[in-house]
This record gives C-alpha cells, sequence and structure tokens, in this order.
C-alpha cells in the first residue's frame, strides 16, 4: 500500500513522525466535530481545522488511534502536518480523570445556560467521552 | 572602630545573604533554560499556523472577519491590557520598566479594562487607583501553554462579546542577556502586516484547498495565533524576569564579596590592635614587676 509521511507536532512535543497508510479524523465545527474524514497517499493539497475526536492512524497495517481536540491538518503531496495541542495515546489517558470530566459536564449541561457556556460544556463533554471511549478500548 | 563582635556578627549576616543571592541566582539560571527550551518546542506549531493565517489572508483578498476590523459607531473603543510583571522583586528595574510603560500606554484612555499578571504588579496597580480585573489571577512564575489557552479563550470571548474593542499585551522583551525592553503589541483585532508570508514558497500553496472554507479556517485559526502571541509574551517576560534577577543577583554576590574583603581586614585589623594592645600591656606590667 503506498504509504506518505505523518508528522504530529503538539506545542509540548512531536508526538508522532513515520509513514502511514492512511489515517481518519474528525472535522471541526467550531465546538466539537462535524463527522470524520480520511486521507490516503496522494489526497489533494488541503488544509482543514480538527474537531474533537479520535484520530486513527494505519500504519504497517495496523491501526493505533488517539484522542485529539482542536487543532489542523495540512496535507501536501508527500507530507500531512497535523498540528494539535491536545492529543493523547489511549495509554496517557487518566480514565477516572475523564469520567469525572463527563460528569462535570453533563451536570453543567442541565443547568440553564448562556449558549456560549452550553457549546463550551458540550465540547468539554466531548472531549471526555472521546478519552473514555479509547481508554477503555485499548487491548 | 567597631567591636570584634559587631564585626563577626556582620561578617555572618552578609555570608547568609550571599548564601541567598547565589542560590537565587543559580535557580534563575535553570528556570531561563527550562522556559527556552518549552518556547523553542512550540515554536513551530506557531509558525505554521501564522503561515497558514498569511497565505490565506495572500491569496484570498475577500476574506474579511470581524478580527480584522470592525464597525463600532460612535461609543469610545473599550481597549483591553493584559500586563506582565513579575511575581516578587529582587530582579532589578524589570517591574518598574514594564509598569512605567503600562502606565504610559494606558495615561490617556478612559475606557480601559486591565488584566494582571504576576504579583507585582497586581499590587502597584490596586494601590494607585486602577479598576483591575480582579477574577483574572495567573501568576508569572509558570507560563504554561495551559494558562496562555484561559487568558486567550477569555480575550476572544471578551472581544467577540463587544465588551472590548482592542486588546494590547505589554511585556517584557529579551533584546540580550543583559538587556530587557518593555513591549506593547495588539492581540486584537489583529496586525495584518505581521502576517506577512516568508519568502520561501514552494508554489504547492497556489492549488492547496481549504476545508470547509478559507473563512472558516480563518475563524478557526486565529484564537490559536492569540494562543501563540500570548504564550511568547508570557515566556518572553518570563526569561527577562529571570535574566533580569541573575544580573541584579550576580552584582549582590560581587558586592557581598567585597564587603567581606572590607569586613575581614577591619575585623583582622582590630583583632591585630587588641593583641599588640594586650601584648603592651602583658610586657608594661611585666616591666613593672621586674622593676621591683
Amino acid at each position: 500500500m503506498p504509504t506518505f509521511h505523518l508528522d504530529i507536532v503538539s506545542p509540548d512535543r512531536e508526538f508522532f513522525d513515520g509513514d502511514v497508510e492512511e489515517i481518519i479524523f474528525p472535522v471541526s465545527n467550531g465546538y466539537t466535530s462535524d463527522g470524520y474524514m480520511g486521507v490516503l497517499a496522494g489526497h489533494e493539497p488541503m488544509v482543514c481545522p480538527i474537531g474533537i475526536g479520535v484520530l486513527r492512524i494505519k500504519q504497517n497495517g495496523q491501526w493505533r488511534d488517539a484522542a485529539i481536540s482542536g487543532g489542523f491538518i495540512e496535507i501536501r503531496p508527500q507530507t500531512v502536518t497535523i498540528l494539535s495541542d491536545t492529543v493523547e495515546w489511549p495509554e496517557e489517558i487518566d480514565a477516572r480523570r475523564a469520567e469525572a470530566a463527563r460528569r462535570r459536564a453533563e451536570e453543567r449541561l442541565r443547568q440553564r445556560l448562556s449558549q456560549e457556556e452550553y457549546l463550551r460544556s458540550q465540547a468539554a463533554l466531548a472531549r471526555a467521552l472521546t478519552r473514555l471511549r479509547i481508554s477503555n478500548r485499548k487491548v | 572602630m567597631p567591636s570584634r563582635s559587631e564585626l563577626l556578627e556582620r561578617i555572618k549576616s552578609v555570608r547568609e545573604t550571599q548564601q541567598i543571592t547565589k542560590a537565587m541566582y543559580l535557580i534563575s539560571t535553570t528556570k531561563v533554560r527550562r522556559a527556552r527550551a518549552q518556547l523553542n518546542a512550540t515554536l513551530p506549531y506557531y509558525h505554521k499556523i501564522r503561515e497558514t493565517m498569511a497565505d490565506i489572508l495572500q491569496h484570498s483578498p475577500d476574506v474579511t472577519s470581524h478580527f480584522i476590523s470592525r464597525d463600532i459607531g460612535d461609543r469610545p473603543k473599550r481597549i483591553g491590557y493584559i500586563v506582565i510583571t513579575g511575581d516578587r522583586g529582587l530582579c532589578g528595574a524589570y517591574n518598574h520598566n514594564i509598569i512605567k510603560e503600562a502606565v504610559a500606554q494606558m495615561d490617556d484612555k478612559p475606557e480601559r479594562s486591565l488584566f494582571v499578571v504576576g504579583e507585582v504588579g497586581r499590587r502597584y496597580f490596586i494601590s494607585h487607583g486602577y479598576t483591575i480585573d480582579v477574577e483574572f489571577l495567573y501568576t508569572a512564575q509558570d507560563p504554561s501553554i495551559y494558562n496562555a489557552r484561559d487568558i486567550a479563550d477569555m480575550m476572544v470571548r471578551l472581544y467577540n462579546q463587544q465588551l472590548l474593542d482592542e486588546i494590547y499585551v505589554i511585556y517584557t522583551e529579551l533584546v540580550s542577556g543583559s538587556r530587557q525592553e518593555p513591549r506593547t503589541l495588539r492581540l486584537l483585532p489583529l496586525e495584518t502586516e505581521r502576517l506577512k508570508l516568508d519568502e520561501d514558497n514552494d508554489g504547492i500553496r497556489e492549488f492547496i484547498k481549504y476545508e470547509p472554507s478559507r473563512h472558516a479556517v480563518f475563524r478557526v485559526l486565529v484564537p490559536e495565533y492569540i494562543k501563540g502571541l500570548i504564550y511568547g509574551a508570557l515566556v518572553e517576560s518570563f526569561t527577562s524576569e529571570h535574566s533580569a534577577r541573575m544580573l541584579a543577583m550576580q552584582t549582590a554576590t560581587d558586592n557581598a564579596d567585597e564587603l567581606l574583603k572590607d569586613l575581614t581586614l577591619t575585623y583582622n585589623t582590630v583583632r591585630q590592635e587588641a593583641i599588640t594592645q594586650e601584648m603592651a600591656e602583658i610586657i608594661g606590667g611585666a616591666n613593672a614587676i621586674a622593676k621591683e
């Protein structure tokens, strides 16, 4: 399978650097996510903001998942760069903390909120759910 | 002449102070190094964001945004200032300079809001009758990306709600190892002159597609960019503060050395005098006995 180079940079570290076959990432709608988009080798050059959700990376026939929220992707002919300030592997996720964050967000969503607060709480909830989803799934 | 015990006491206290200044010097050295490394690690990230924004602006002049300009009608401009000071003193003129710059900037602006980072600035502005945002409690000690994100979110929100029309950050730039200068940087509306493409353009940018649209991508990037600017200002101020402290502590340690040298000399003179006098007394006494 043809591969392309993937670089994932966050402000505090180089998260990923290697040749991959395919990636699937959540597309941003400004707050959470609008669904997923896949990238194979030879994709047209594109820039797209990333939402909150699971980033899937296929390398040597193996899929790996990571939780991502925010940032953007830049697709060039040979390389794909993802810039995001929060991207984590399942083993780096503190499931208990994510669970607490989920409860907090749900609690807040039950209250009467301004639109701004509502959207923020929803984003927080989406982040917590993504983390929980992939941290439970790890083998 | 001071007495011997007085001198010993002074020497001891100067030595203790010197130990403290030496320790503070070392602490500042490591802190500066760490903050620098952290900033360098984040640079590629923000470079990329800036580049993409510059590209969008360059290739689509029709992209307009309230982040670039906004009509506010006849009401006076509401201006927000983020002033980054230190959390404590003992760093030469660092805090003084930044506060002076902030006061000069704000002087004739009636509709201003003040957001202060750092204890020293907070205390100064409160005691001089300025109204500051008391909920805005960020310390200067730990310039983390998380703090920068909080601050950026808050500023973008205030800007979107039209509670602020212009936002400036006043920070200290480290010009060279021993020279720091206060700077004022406009966060919002964006200074589009700062968003110019670098020359190393590989041509591919002409064909890049923006999904869902240039406009939407631009809107997502602005808060990220602001966050980067704030983080940069926080780290720059932090390194400036610690460089200033390093210099101040170095001088203090040197002064203590000088002082110790003088005091030891005086102490030795006093001691020698006392010995001489004692010997003179003994000899005098011995002579008196011998004569009898």
